[in-house]
């Protein structure tokens, strides 16, 4: 059984067709890839995944059920969960605290603080970021903040994660950093993701499957050495051959 | 829970106000009892305001609601005031229901507008409605009980700000933060930011009430040019700026000072009082813009950091 799927995804914003049709599965323990130009509703997608928008036509279901008339909270509780394209830390609150929070709340509602917080500390060491842990989230930089949207993410437990961007704009030893945390986090906690990315490297160490988006349609789909060649995938994306 | 130095602190301050009647002479009580009056208001606004930053501009409307609830069933129904408050905080929670449920789906400026336009609406509304006095209001008889107004309105403030203690400490607490900070952040992470709110909403109407209530029962009267003065809202956004917003003692703080500037600016300026609390509104918004306790709770955070 595929873990989600959503089928022929319509959205229209004004005049703008954003979405037209767009149809992705995922098993579990997967990986998916989301690329695509700028505008081509990738990050639409996602937001009307995770329940944020509505969509105006089609069906998503996340483990059989269907979530696209439930709250974005309700569908958290569910274990599906969205990062943001800008990080989006709770500013006053320490990092602990940001990652506290998505414990005592996210899919796994610990009401335990104590219990919360040693669970927060947990995931800290996962992303390397002990210490940082009494820092204001307000004071970090723009990497730490997105590896701590990331953080946020895991803490709640999700079972499938959307990255929407996550590894846009680090330098490459912090990409090699953020790519190898995701690759060790995913296998040690079996989860499942859609990677909404621009950073091809990212895209081709982690996806399992990729899908191609241009204009609000699915313009391919499959493994992400063939999706390379793909001719439509060149023209409407690449612009000159991958590598 | 764990409970923290500034619950046993809290507990003490509100001891020795509890004692204040036989510390200080009969005119001083009455002036504490004006005072905690105006710290019940503040505590109540922190609620909602202090807590997720939904600036209500009407708060005056809650006060109002317990002010005509309290003298309305005294009057007409000739119960002695006291009894009537639990049906004061009741309807005060009732309103706060109906309207948190429409308005706090608005944000910023626009729930700020919407609570304000119902403040306004309702004055109107009440000039008239026959039975509630129209313009000219109501007015009722009372014994002069000062202790009784005083342990009243003292027992409001003392339950506000104990679960105002609690709320900052639970879990609920830090899904309050996170909405404030970034309310779909909260939500992306699983948290009902509506049911908090509404809930947070209905606590601080039902305390606006009682203490509107117990300010019309110590003043025997409710006029509605005076009970629906949007000066109220603005003193009561006054205290919790400058006392630190949310925090478990800065409304009371910020109600003293405030109580104590207009108290003393009236006889000196009068209608001077609302230009200098405008004033200090300012100065703590530069220099101090977290308040008084916010402030000085970040200070101790940093002198433990650099002590350790």
């Amino acid at each position: 059984m595929n873990l989600l799927e959503a089928l022929d995804i319509r959205k229209r914003f004004g005049g703008v067709q954003a979405l037209d049709g767009v149809s992705i599965s995922l098993k579990e323990n997967e990986i998916l890839g989301l690329i695509g130009p700028n505008g081509s509703g990738k990050t639409t997608l996602l937001n009307i995944i995770a329940g944020i928008l509505k969509p105006d036509w089609g069906v998503i279901k996340y483990k059989g059920i269907r979530i696209d008339y439930l709250a974005p909270q309700q569908i958290v509780s569910l274990g599906l969960v969205k990062t943001n394209q800008i990080p989006k830390p709770f500013n006053s609150l320490t990092v602990k605290e940001n990652i506290a929070i998505a414990v005592m709340y996210g899919a796994r509602k610990i009401k335990n603080q104590k219990q919360a917080f040693d669970e927060a500390d947990r995931i800290l060491s996962y992303i390397r970021m002990e210490n940082k842990s009494d820092v204001l989230a307000s004071h970090l930089t723009v990497q730490e903040k997105k590896k701590l949207e990331l953080a946020r993410a895991l803490a709640t437990g999700a079972k499938l994660v959307l990255l929407d961007e996550v590894f846009a704009g680090l330098n490459p030893d912090e990409l090699k950093e953020n790519i190898s945390i995701f690759a060790r986090v995913r296998d040690e906690l079996n989860i499942s993701a859609i990677v909404v990315e621009h950073v091809m490297r990212a895209i081709f160490s982690l996806a399992d499957k990729v899908v191609v988006l241009n204009e609000g349609k699915k313009i391919a789909e499959g493994e992400p050495s063939d999706i390379i060649n793909e001719p439509k995938v060149i023209e409407a994306y690449l612009g000159i051959k991958y590598g | 829970m764990r409970l923290t130095v500034s619950f046993y602190f809290l507990i003490g301050i509100l001891f020795y106000i509890s004692i204040t009647p036989f510390i200080f002479s009969f005119s001083q009580t009455t002036l504490i009892l004006d005072l905690l009056i105006f710290a019940a208001l503040a505590y109540s606004i922190n609620f909602i305001t202090g807590m997720t930053g939904y600036v209500s501009f009407g708060h005056v409307f809650f006060m109002a609601v317990g002010s005509y609830t309290l003298v309305y069933m005294s009057k007409v129904f000739n119960l002695y005031p006291l009894f009537t408050i639990p049906l004061v905080g009741l309807i005060g929670a009732l309103f706060a229901f109906v309207i948190g449920y429409i308005t706090l789906r608005f944000r910023g400026v626009y729930f700020a507008l919407s609570t304000l336009v119902i403040a306004l609406a309702s004055y109107y509304i009440v000039l008239v409605i026959p039975a509630l006095g129209a313009n000219e209001g109501l007015i009722f008889n009372v014994r002069f009980e000062p202790l009784i107004w005083f342990y009243t309105i003292f027992s409001i403030v003392a339950l506000e700000a104990i679960i105002t203690y609690f709320i900052n400490h639970s879990r609920t607490g830090y899904a309050i933060r996170a909405i404030k900070d970034d309310e779909d952040a909260a939500i992306a992470l699983g948290i009902n930011s509506m049911r908090i709110k509404l809930i947070l909403f209905i606590i601080s109407g039902t305390f606006g009430a009682l203490a509107g209530g117990v300010f019309a029962w110590s003043t025997a009267h409710v006029y509605p040019t005076e009970i629906f003065d949007l000066q109220f809202s603005l003193q009561m956004l006054a205290m919790i700026l400058i006392g630190g917003m949310g925090t478990v003692f800065g409304p009371f703080i910020g109600a003293a000072i405030v109580y104590l500037l207009t108290y003393y600016l009236i006889t000196i300026l009068p209608n001077g009082q609302l230009i200098i609390i405008g004033l200090a509104v300012i100065l703590v918004a530069l220099f101090v813009p977290m308040g008084i306790v916010g402030s000085l709770r970040n200070k101790i955070k940093q002198i433990k950091q650099v002590v350790e």
